[in-house]
């Protein structure tokens, strides 16, 4: 591989990278404030991505502010599913509840495959910059793709700011430590648990908005979307945001050069297999420390 | 004044509370004293609002409080120091310190969007914040540290601190002196004493009974569940049965 090819990839694992961070995020702060892990994390992607095609092309809103409404109408979405299906269903064990999200997941790929008038179609809402790539260190990089890292960047720098200076994250902060106390200190477990379903739709819908252009989109993309989002989340062990974003990144990147590396004939069908190599790694590595933590205490 | 009405609570199949029933007046200094497992925790939790009540009322003047969940409680002028301190480890001082006033962000949502700092700087917000400082010097000192550093006596401060940053009206503690030494044990007692003077309201359960009784205006002792024995302070340390049970002596 030249020099310049390295970059070329280098930039697209990074790219593809910031969008797995961001849906890394969404699980990370949901499994925080709640223990849940929402697999239905990667379908708030493919909610985002899908309703930004629909506003602009079957609806005619212009560019902008359709991207904002699909991110909103996402936003709603998560936000009703914490209502209707996690809340109501309060005395459930968290096993119940992730199953419950593995149901949403289904339920929201079914509906999308239905409601809009493509079908089952892979869709490729317009670019928010046209397409004339622009040369970088060697490289040609589509301006989507300084759009994709851009937003990521500037949304995870956001969601800190938010985490660390408001009250609510302080709030969300304490309840991550645990709900019982939080309570003790007037704090509703419950409207937290809100906000973080509503913030991991928002990481989910702005994500799914600025990458479908690039990347396209179809109702059975959040599945893919989702594991690779939940791989980044547990190389930080759904606790962590840096280890997360990282996590993220080195994910995106690592597949990217592997697919770039020639490989002879399995060249480039391998990319989704990297993440679930990674996956089971981390896995065997954090059950071994666990059950080293067992022995332990 | 709190009132707590037959209060009967039950974990499965194991009864906790069997009709306790006590009254704390406004002003007082009541202590709650009795053996190990005897229900007074859950007693606490119950007029907290962590478990809920089988049967039974709990009153804060006239503001029910039974059969709300803990965090409407804390919200109607509890304030909550429980078993095991529960403070935020991986916050700094500063912030549970902080989280403690989050009652204000309940009843003006807007507000917990805002920067901490100026939250922080709203006028009640504030004057609570220099109130328990000046109770604390040492919370001062180390605001910027994170919670789990600091030691036993100084997270049980932080935890009473941060009951007091809600202004309550009254103040329910859990065995603050449980693990500290003799001496800390003396001051925090004090401190009680002190906030009494000062006006609040104040029901402790404590392991130390004789320590209990000789600051509190009146105790109660609490059997398997149940209120077995009531009076002033002074009626307790001189009554045979606590004497025998709770303050390690021999009746002559
Ligand atoms: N979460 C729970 N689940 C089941 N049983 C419980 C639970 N919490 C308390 N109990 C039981 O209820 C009874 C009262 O417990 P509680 O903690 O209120 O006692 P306590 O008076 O505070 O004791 P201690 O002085 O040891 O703190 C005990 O028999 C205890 O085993
Ligand atoms: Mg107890």
């Amino acid at each position: 591989m030249s020099a310049d090819q390295f970059v070329q990839y280098f930039i697209s694992g990074l790219t593809m990278g910031s969008i797995y961070a961001i849906v890394g995020l969404g699980f990370t702060i949901i499994y925080a404030v709640t223990r849940i892990i929402n697999f239905a994390q990667g379908e708030f992607v493919m909610l985002g991505g899908m309703l930004s095609f629909y506003l602009i092309k079957s609806a005619g809103i212009p560019l902008a502010p359709a991207l904002i409404l699909s991110v909103l109408i996402t936003v709603v979405i998560g936000a009703i599913m914490y209502l209707l299906a996690i809340r109501t269903a309060r005395h459930a064990s968290v096993v119940s509840l992730i199953i419950i999200t593995i149901g949403a997941a289904v339920f929201f790929r079914g509906i999308a495959g239905e409601i809009f008038p493509w079908g089952v179609d892979i869709v490729r809402p317009p670019y928010f910059t046209g397409s004339q790539s622009i040369a970088f260190l060697g490289a040609y990089v589509h301006p989507q793709a300084f759009w994709i890292i851009g937003t990521t960047v500037v949304v995870m720098i956001l969601l800190h700011l938010f985490l660390t200076y408001t009250m609510v994250g302080k709030a969300l902060k304490a309840c991550a430590i645990s709900p019982v106390s939080a309570s003790m200190v007037g704090i509703n477990p419950r409207t937290m648990a809100l906000i973080a379903f509503t913030l991991a739709a928002a990481l989910g819908g702005i994500s799914g908005v600025v990458m479908a252009p690039l990347t396209l989109m179809s109702y059975s993309s959040g599945f893919m979307l989702g594991l690779k989002g939940f791989v980044a989340a547990s190389i930080g062990g759904f606790k962590s945001p840096v280890a997360t974003v990282i996590g993220g990144f080195t994910l995106g990147i690592v597949e990217s050069l592997a697919v770039g590396i020639d490989w002879g004939p399995f060249t480039s069908a391998y990319k989704d297999v990297i993440a679930m190599t990674v996956l089971l790694l981390i896995l065997l590595i954090r059950s071994g420390r666990l059950a080293e933590e067992e022995r332990m205490s | 004044m709190l009132r707590v009405e037959k209060a009967f609570v039950s974990y499965g199949r194991v009864t906790a509370l069997r009709e306790a029933s006590l009254v704390v007046n406004d002003g007082e200094l009541v202590t709650l004293i009795g053996a190990n497992g005897a229900g007074k925790s859950t007693l606490l939790n119950a007029i907290s609002g962590v478990v809920r009540l089988k049967s039974g009322d709990i009153w804060l003047d006239d503001r029910r409080l039974s059969g709300l969940p803990s965090h409407k409680t804390i919200r109607l002028g509890l304030g909550y120091v429980p078993e095991g301190r529960r403070i935020f480890g991986d916050m700094s001082v500063r912030d549970n310190l902080t989280l403690g006033s989050y009652f204000e962000c309940a009843r003006n949502p807007l507000s917990a969007l805002l920067y901490v700092g100026w939250f922080l700087r709203r006028p009640s917000v504030q004057s609570n914040l220099e109130t328990v400082f000046r109770l604390f010097p040492i919370l001062k000192e180390r605001q910027k540290q994170k919670a789990g550093s600091l030691s036993g006596g100084e997270q049980q401060m932080l935890a009473i601190a941060r009951a007091l940053m809600a202004s309550p009206q009254i103040l329910l503690l859990d065995e603050p002196s449980l693990g500290l030494a003799p001496t800390l044990v003396k001051d925090i007692l004090k401190l009680l004493v002190r906030l009494r003077d000062e006006g609040l309201t104040i029901l402790l359960v404590e392991q130390d009974a004789n320590a209990a009784l000789k600051i509190a205006d009146r105790g109660y002792v609490m059997e398997r569940g149940m209120i077995t024995i009531e009076g002033t302070a002074r009626e307790l340390l001189g009554d045979d049965r606590v004497r025998q049970a709770y303050l390690g002596k021999t009746v002559a």
